[in-house]
């Protein structure tokens, strides 16, 4: 079956990406059991000691190539990996590069019918329109991928070759790499891969033989890469060898992700072994009663005659017991020892020492003591006072700021302090308390009295030298009054006219318009009526004005 | 005719963040994915042991599947101006396109960017 295209990945134009230190793409294989052969570019001012590794699905891929130098310089380098039995479906391809390099690119091809890989050939040019690697005898059921990797842009890839996909990242700005591009080349002796460049550049070039099922054809230097760049040819270490032997249909099967525990052990079984094991004593016999094998020790087969066994006859038991090769244990040997116990001795003579009759002084003193040596201090040459401050010194610390429900007044930020919820004790008393225990005096029991007599009680009141208090009570003694004789009531003279009575002012002044010229504290109070109105008569009532005042006339008597 | 999604400057802890998703257009072949690698608290001023991993998806169905399709580890670091990635949209209608931002390292990063479908 010849090895056929399947697809590329991610697509035609590849994939890059600038300052980064991996690249990761999808690949989807149409075909199921599919190799797969991964080419990516790596470019820097530098790349001494970077080193790149691929996957697939998170699973390392073989590599076919080391770090192929473009013009064997340290400024960027080409490298393929490879990998056989990807399922079908998208695959995540991921490149990565132990330093992050100005830029990377790359890109993937799968195949069909592939069964293995060739070595590579590689190729390092330099300063030239085309890059180019040769490999021979390949077979003609094989196909070649081929991978270039230039300082400026891959602008074609040379017939017979197609291209598969080509990626242009950085164009003229790549240090040696920068661009990249992929091919395959049918299979049949010598098959030479090219591309040719934007301008005259450093490049390199691997090449990739995937070989049919059972095919395993070595790849060798080719001339044309010779004739073109005029450059000794190094092939470089073949990378790890590839799989001769065709791929097992399907998928690879995972790794388990979790610990697979032991089948079974084996049992260790003792039976009649004497002596060749290092063991030392005697070995247990036989034992006398046929146990029965609970399970059998291995397959049996029973009752099948004939075409079964391999021909020739079985081998002969040995007739000699064949010694165990290692000990199926760890055995610890060792000699055995026999101690003897010594013979009792004679007591020592003598007299035992009598207890001692004092008590022996205590060696150290029962309880810590500080032993310290006397210094003397010499006090300091009298000096100068300090004299005072002569400005307010300021407290070093305040005692203690203490908020007490007032918010804003300090200016301290925040919650002011709530009112405390339960009584405040008194830090100190208000006044000074002082507190005795009353005492209950005895008198002495039978003690004689002073000497003397009483002195009498005095016979006479004595006065008292000064009032026990200020008093404001005072002594009245009863005064007789004598009213004095009554005196003449003098009546004032009435000077009204009309006979001085009021009847005859208000004649009058019902005449003349007016009160007349009289003494105040006479007549009636209010207006006068008119002089228009008809004269009341003694004793009547009625009104007058304008504001109906009520009057009265006096009666003729009055 | 090219599209131009801003990736606004955004601190990303450490884990993971999706942007997105975008309606790339149906004649749009190509993304680009920018990521400025000089803004303040970005990749260029911080050590290699910070990095940013880039994918950029893609889905054709309405974003019930994402399929990578270009992808790249940005680590810190003084490493020019931008990170970029560049790759072909896989072909389809009515594709949208998802950036999915890994941190990891010792602290946060930030990023500012664009993707531009062409």
């Amino acid at each position: 079956m010849a090895v056929a295209f399947d697809a590329v990945g991610p697509s035609s134009a590849g994939a890059g990406g600038t300052s980064i230190s991996s690249l990761s793409w999808t690949h989807t294989n149409v075909a199921g059991n599919a190799a797969l052969t991964v080419g990516c570019s790596y470019d820097n001012s530098t790349d001494a000691g970077v080193t790149a590794t691929c996957k697939v699905d998170s699973v390392l891929i073989t590599a076919a190539t080391g770090n192929v130098e473009s013009d064997a310089q340290t400024a960027g380098f080409a490298k393929a990996w490879t990998a056989l039995g990807l399922a079908s479906g998208a695959r995540t391809v991921l490149v990565t590069y132990s330093s992050a390099g100005a830029d990377l690119e790359g890109g993937s091809v799968s195949y069909t019918g592939a069964g293995g890989f060739a070595a590579a050939a590689t190729a390092s040019g330099t300063l030239s329109t085309s890059a180019s690697v040769t490999v021979t005898g390949t077979a003609a059921s094989s196909l070649v991928f081929g991978f270039a990797a230039a300082g400026d842009s891959i602008n074609a890839t040379s017939a017979p070759a197609t291209s598969r996909f080509v990626n242009n990242l950085v164009g003229s700005a790549g240090n040696s790499t920068g661009n990249c591009a992929g091919s395959t080349s049918a299979g049949g002796g010598s098959v030479t891969c090219a591309w040719t460049l934007a301008s005259s550049t450093n490049s390199a070039a691997i090449e990739v033989t995937a070989a049919a099922a059972g095919g395993s054809p070595q790849a060798q230097p080719g001339q044309t890469w010779l004739r073109r760049f005029h450059h000794r040819q190094v092939l470089l270490p073949p990378g790890p060898p590839a799989a001769a032997a065709p791929g097992a249909a399907g998928t690879i099967q995972p790794a388990p992700t979790f610990p697979q525990p032991r089948r079974r052990p084996a049992r260790a079984v003792w039976a009649g072994i004497s002596g060749s094991t290092g063991i030392r004593g005697t070995s247990q016999p036989y034992p006398a009663a046929q146990f029965p094998r609970r399970k059998p020790a291995r397959a049996v087969w029973a009752k099948i005659t004939g075409g079964i066994s391999p021909g020739g006859s079985p081998q002969e038991w040995p007739t000699v017991p064949i010694p165990r090769l290692r000990p199926a244990r760890a055995v610890v040997e060792f000699t055995p020892v026999t101690t003897t116990n010594q013979v009792p001795a004679v007591a020592p003579a003598g007299t035992i020492q009598p207890p001692p009759t004092l008590t022996p002084p205590r060696l150290r003193p029962a309880r810590a003591v500080v032993e310290f040596t006397p210094v003397t201090t010499t006090n300091l040459v009298p000096g100068q006072q300090q004299p005072p401050p002569t400005f307010p010194q300021p407290r070093r610390r305040l005692v203690r700021a203490v908020i007490r429900g007032q918010a804003g007044t300090i200016g301290i930020p925040g919650k002011p302090q709530p009112e405390p919820t339960f009584p405040q004790p008194r830090r100190k008393p208000a006044r000074a308390v002082i507190e005795f225990t009353p005492v209950t005096t005895v008198n002495q029991a039978g003690a004689a009295g002073p000497a003397g007599t009483l002195q009498p009680r005095p016979t006479l009141t004595w006065p008292r030298k000064r009032p026990a208090r200020a008093s404001t009570a005072l002594l009245l003694h009863p005064v007789r009054t004598v009213n004095q004789p009554a005196a003449p009531l003098v009546v004032p003279v009435n000077p009204l006219p009309n006979g001085g009575s009021t009847e005859g002012a208000l004649w009058e002044m019902a005449r003349t318009g007016k009160w007349p010229e009289r003494p105040p504290g006479f007549g009636p109070v209010g207006p006068v009526p008119s002089s228009s109105a008809v004269p009341p008569k003694p004793g009547e009532r009625g009104w007058v004005g304008k504001r109906k005042r009520r009057f009265s006339w006096p009666k003729q008597d009055e | 005719m090219a599209s131009t999604f801003i990736i606004p400057l955004t601190t990303l802890p450490v884990g993971t963040r999706n942007l997105g998703p975008a309606a790339a257009g149906d004649a749009e072949r190509s993304i680009l994915l920018t990521i400025d690698r000089t803004v303040a608290g970005g990749l260029n001023s911080l050590t290699p042991a910070s990095e940013v991993q880039a994918d950029v998806m893609q889905s054709g169905d309405s974003g019930v599947t994402w399929r990578l399709q270009v992808g790249g580890t940005m680590p810190g670091g003084v490493l020019g101006n931008s990170s970029t990635l560049r790759v072909d949209l896989f072909p389809g209608m009515a594709r949208l396109l998802r950036v999915t931002l890994t941190v990891s390292g010792p602290s946060p990063v930030a990023v500012a960017g664009s993707l531009v479908t062409t």
